[in-house]
């Protein structure tokens, strides 16, 4: 039950910003890829994931605390890339800065989302067994 | 500033493979250890 939560609660509220972002490109004539996959949209969904681990994991008393307390710090340290990251986007588009490069960054916050994804299900998938 | 984020992806990425992984496996082995159990106790 829980990681039916998670899928319906977490990853898809937390994917919402791409499938707007999808719906727009299907229908609008101008839709390109660069459009469709956006940085911020994975990022979005990163935070989402990270935050919610600490939220569960935080709430709950486990019988190793160890686990607990490296998954907890995992998260934290992602949640401060994405931070990162995010700033840096929002930085430069108000500067309108071509420094950067936009392909890494790219990227980099998809990489970052996808493992997230899947290091959240290994955590809601323990919390899930341990429940039955 | 871009290879920090590069750098830090790649790390952080291997990391949450690594750890991801291991807890899938933890959490597999136990089950079907809990589960055999059940299984031999019934017998």
């Amino acid at each position: 039950m829980i990681k039916a939560k998670w899928w319906i609660y977490t990853v898809i509220v937390g994917l919402l910003p791409f499938l707007i972002r999808s719906l727009i490109v299907l229908f609008d004539k101008k839709g390109s890829v660069d459009y469709w996959i956006n940085e911020t949209d994975f990022i979005s969904l990163g935070l989402v994931l990270n935050l919610s681990n600490i939220n569960e994991l935080e709430n709950r008393e486990l019988e190793n605390k160890v686990w607990k307390t490296m998954k907890i710090g995992f998260s934290m340290v992602s949640i401060l890339l994405f931070s990162a990251i995010f700033a840096i986007i929002t930085y430069s588009d108000f500067k309108n800065n071509l420094d950067i490069d936009k392909t890494t960054v790219k990227f980099c916050s998809v990489c970052l989302s996808l493992v997230s994804v899947l290091f959240s299900y290994s955590i809601y998938n323990r919390l899930n067994s341990l429940e039955s | 500033m871009i290879q920090i984020i590069l750098i830090s992806t790649i790390l952080l990425s291997g990391f949450g493979l690594y750890f991801s992984v291991r807890t899938l496996i933890e959490t597999r082995n136990k089950y079907y250890s809990d589960f055999l159990k059940r299984k031999n106790k019934t017998r």
